[in-house]
């Protein structure tokens, strides 16, 4: 849904956020479980953020879901 | 009523510490409770460089634990150096690095950079789980182990305590490589290797297909495994594996472990530390034991 949602509205150049949802284990950025793909990060190294400190909503066009 | 102990020349005010990788650099969790109330912090995995961990999902839930594949996501030595450690600097508490690497020469240049910080001791990482090279590549056999600690060895003044897997035949032999290399402890145990199948898409829960086991479930494993080392080997055990309670910590204690870790225990709730600390001294003085060294390995 998300993802439809980010694409629909990228295309059509609509701001758009989205609130994620990452298995979690500390909830308060100590483990770095919650991790979700910083979009263009390179292929090879990807980078993320962490859904439960850096979200849970964020710009469509900063993360890769 | 004596709470203090000393763990392989590392001097601390009580036998409670946080396991690497479960507390970050211990920003998050001073939100909730005074850091020096705890015998060390244990900062999450560093290596020479930043790394930036595995794909999602990471975790997951299973009975009395949880699977992680984290893949040692740090910063790196140098930012830890400058951004890190100073903020930990300001507590009361001893600081132990918990230090890892691909290569035997990345496990010596990191610690003569850790040598030469302010920081009261390293805990070489022999024992990940969830990265393709390194870690339990060298932590699988007594010649692996021995060769990787005698080297950092040379090059380390500080106190090191040696992390090991427990996903070996033989945790005693193992341990030996690590005393036999010169280190000054061994921690026992990090996470057991599992996997989680979920069943509507068929298909592994983790996007690494395996992860490390953590929590409550492996603490029968944990304590027979530092047991059973307690009684062959001379140097100190930090011991954890799914200690909740002071009464966790206690058994870890009669077992043979000098210091405790907690792990996932932080996960069920930030101050499950500081009740530990309680519980120990609770247990103390419904036993009217004086000094917590009397208890030490006497299972
Ligand atoms: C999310 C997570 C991250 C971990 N990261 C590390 C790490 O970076 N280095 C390490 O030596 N152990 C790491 N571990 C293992 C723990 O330090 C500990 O050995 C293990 O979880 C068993 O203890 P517990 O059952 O109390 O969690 C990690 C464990 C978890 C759950
Ligand atoms: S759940 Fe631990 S960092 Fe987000």
């Amino acid at each position: 849904m998300l993802k439809a949602v980010k694409e629909l509205a990228e295309k059509q150049n609509i701001p758009c956020q989205i609130s994620l949802e990452e298995k979690m284990g500390c909830g308060i950025g100590a483990c770095l479980g919650c991790a979700v793909k910083k979009a263009q990060s390179p292929k090879e190294a990807p980078e993320y953020y962490h859904v439960c400190k850096g979200g849970p909503v964020f710009k469509s066009t900063d993360v890769e879901i | 009523m004596n709470t203090k102990i000393n763990l392989a020349g590392i001097e601390m005010k009580n036998p409670v510490t946080v396991a690497s990788g479960t507390f970050g650099y211990g920003r998050e969790y001073s939100q909730f409770f005074d850091l020096s109330k705890l015998g060390a912090i244990i900062t999450k995995g560093t290596s020479l460089k930043p790394k930036n961990g595995n794909k999602p999902p990471r975790v997951c839930e299973t009975a009395s634990g949880m699977l992680n594949s984290i893949g040692l996501q740090n910063p790196g030595v140098e930012y830890f150096a400058q951004n890190d450690l100073p903020f930990l600097r300001k507590y009361d508490t001893k600081i132990i690095v918990n230090a890892c690497g691909n290569t035997i020469e990345e496990y010596v240049e990191l610690c003569k950079i850790l040598d030469k910080l302010d920081i009261d001791g390293v805990e070489l990482n022999l024992s990940c789980p969830n990265v393709k090279q390194g870690c339990m590549a060298f932590g699988n056999t007594y010649e692996g182990v021995k060769t990787v600690t005698q080297a950092v060895r040379k090059v380390l003044n500080k106190p090191l305590l040696v992390k090991l897997t427990p996903n070996v035949t033989n945790i005693v032999e193992i341990a030996k490589a690590v005393e036999d290399a010169g280190a000054d402890g061994v921690s026992l145990i990090n996470t057991l290797l599992g996997m989680k199948i979920d069943i509507q898409k068929k298909a592994p829960v983790l996007a690494n297909i395996t992860g490390g086991l953590s929590g409550p479930a492996i603490k029968p494993v944990a304590v027979r495994m530092v047991y059973q080392v307690a009684k062959e080997v001379k140097i100190p055990i930090l011991g954890m594996g799914g200690i909740i309670s002071g009464e966790d910590a206690i058994e870890f204690m009669l077992a043979g472990a000098t210091a405790i870790s907690i792990g996932a225990g932080n996960f069920i709730d930030p101050q499950t530390s500081i009740k530990t600390i309680q519980g120990i001294e609770n247990y103390m003085q419904e036993q009217k034991i004086e000094d917590i060294n009397e208890i030490i390995g006497i299972v």
